[in-house]
């Protein structure tokens, strides 16, 4: 048989559609394919199909940009929210008593007041004993047990206050600073056409430190309020085992120049009990240095003002530009770490619908062989 | 005056409605005639006709011109309708239904020898495996060209002729042994 004929034979064994089956086909077309009428395969609405099923038919006769461009952007949204929400916990004031752990910090969680003064005793003994006369032993008058530790305590407070306010917060602060024992460090108070600061270092005593700051918070609007320590404890045991050592030393120096019998012998013994008295002085100035920081905590007090002093209070360009920085700042960070969640899941999302894909069509495949 | 066969879906008359009625009058018998073709069962292909119709008309806006001609795109549908029929068929473990009836060449089937050759090309497409039986459908069935039958299998256009001849050959052949 020649192609031509195979051809034509081939195309004369053309299935047709019965005409009954055209019209209506036609009618449902005309109607616009509606579900729930008319011409409908078998498996387009089962009998009893429940309506995960009719959603699912639903969905899958999609395109499936449409499905994944709304999805998608369910998800970016829900993500970026829940970035916002957990970036905005973190915001505030700041009231971070960082360090090593002790007794003072886990009390000072709290905050302040009389209540945070009261619970920051256990931590006294240590550093008052410190004020003890010279130790002769290796550990007396620093840190005993657990319960004892020595802490180096700082705290930056911001108060914020009308241009025409911030001298009188900064007598505010010398007044608080005086009334719980301290002492004013440094002070600096500017007024100009930018408007009117006002930095104090302050050195307080550890048991008033808490009081200190709730009364200096007081005083204006707190911008922000950072705590720290560091337990020094294991600094000062070692500062004042060294001077135990050296002046352990330095006795046995000089029962060795009452001993000297040349010239020689008193010159070397001379000698060595004068580098060990440097050294002996170099360490009880380290000594003192540790009972300082122990006794005392350093805080940093910055008081500004809203505005220029001139000014009614009102809002400025550099204040504008100031608002806009931190809010770029702000949905910059939550973009990036929006981007860190949903980079991610993207990529899984996209590898398992290429996968699924993939699959789906080597089933379809699988069934013309199976035929 | 010219009768609206498939409504718009928006209440304008879109382009791309427009399009889709163009499409549906001229693909209607041909994608019957491909999918009865491989499906071989006359009820089954009423229903993939239609299913692949509505879920063309559902996705007509995400048609790609760059990806194939309209043609081309809508019997990709109705392949997948078609094979998805067939694992469903599988599954269920039903036996193919009333086999096609042949009325519509009742006028050639009066000369004996017509009859006969006609005979012989039919055991021979019988006797065809499933992607063979595809490949006939879509070329003579539907009136495909190569280009397209390859965009609906998803492969090179020479590679979708060189199976077209294949099976003609294959065809020929049997079709020369009765």
């Amino acid at each position: 048989m020649r192609i031509e004929e195979l051809e034509r034979e081939v195309r004369a064994e053309r299935p047709t559609p019965e005409p009954d089956f055209a019209r209506r086909l036609d009618e449902w077309a005309g109607a616009g394919f509606p579900r729930d009428a008319g011409l409908g395969p078998r498996s387009v609405a089962p009998r009893g199909a429940g309506i995960l099923r009719r959603v699912r038919e639903r969905l899958t006769s999609l395109p499936p940009r449409r499905v994944l461009a709304p999805a998608g952007s369910v998800a970016v949204v829900l993500v970026v929210i829940a970035v916002a929400i957990s970036q905005s916990g973190d915001e505030g004031v700041v009231l971070d008593r960082g360090g090593e752990s002790a007794p003072t910090e886990e009390s000072a969680g709290g905050g302040g007041g009389a209540a945070g003064e009261a619970e920051i005793a256990p931590a006294q003994p240590g550093a008052q004993q410190l004020d003890a006369p010279a130790p002769q032993t290796a550990d007396e008058g620093v840190a005993r047990g657990s319960d004892q530790r020595i802490v180096d305590a700082t705290a930056e407070l911001t108060l914020g206050a009308e241009a025409e306010d911030v001298q009188d917060v900064a007598n505010g602060v010398v007044e608080v600073t005086d009334r719980h024992d301290g002492i004013v460090v440094d002070s600096q108070v500017t007024t100009d056409e930018d408007g009117a600061r006002a930095a104090f270092e302050l050195e307080i005593p550890y048991r008033e430190l808490d009081a200190t700051l709730t009364d200096l918070s007081e005083l204006g609007d707190v911008i922000s309020r950072t705590e720290a320590s560091e337990d020094i404890t294991a600094r000062a045991v070692r500062a004042q085992r060294e001077l135990a050592g050296v002046l352990d030393r330095l006795r046995d120096a000089r029962v060795e120049l009452i001993r000297a019998d040349t010239r020689e012998e008193r010159l070397i013994a001379r000698s060595r009990i004068d580098s060990l008295e440097a050294t002996a002085d170099a360490l009880e100035a380290q000594v003192a240095d540790v009972r300082r920081l122990g006794r005392f905590a350093t805080v940093s007090v910055e008081v500004t003002s809203n505005g220029a002093a001139s000014d009614d209070g009102g809002w400025s360009l550099g204040d504008a530009l100031d608002d806009a920085g931190s809010a770029l700042e702000a949905i910059g960070g939550v973009a990036l770490v929006s981007l860190a969640v949903l980079v991610p899941l993207g990529l899984v999302a996209a590898i398992v619908w290429l996968v699924a894909a993939h699959l789906q069509g080597r089933r379809r495949e699988q069934a013309l062989d199976r035929d | 005056m010219t009768e609206t066969l498939v409504a718009p879906a928006i209440e304008a008359p879109t382009e791309a409605a427009a399009a889709f009625e163009a499409l549906y009058r001229s693909s209607r018998d041909d994608l019957f005639a491909y999918v009865a073709g491989m499906l071989r069962d006359r009820s089954a292909a009423e229903d993939v006709t239609a299913q692949a119709f509505e879920r063309a008309y559902r996705r007509r806006s995400s048609f790609n011109p760059k990806r194939g001609t309209h043609r081309a795109w809508l019997f990709g549908i109705a392949r997948n309708a078609a094979l998805d029929e067939l694992r469903r068929r599988s599954r269920n473990a039903e036996l193919s239904g009333e086999p096609i009836d042949d009325d519509a060449g009742g006028a050639h089937e009066r000369a004996a020898e017509s009859a006969l050759r006609r005979s012989v090309v039919r055991n021979a497409l019988v006797a065809l495996s499933a992607r063979e039986r595809e490949l006939v459908a879509l070329k003579y069935f539907a009136g495909l060209g190569n280009a397209e039958i390859a965009t609906v299998l998803g492969i090179s256009e020479s590679n979708a002729g060189t199976r077209l001849h294949r099976v003609i050959e294959k065809l020929r052949e049997a079709c020369d042994e009765d």
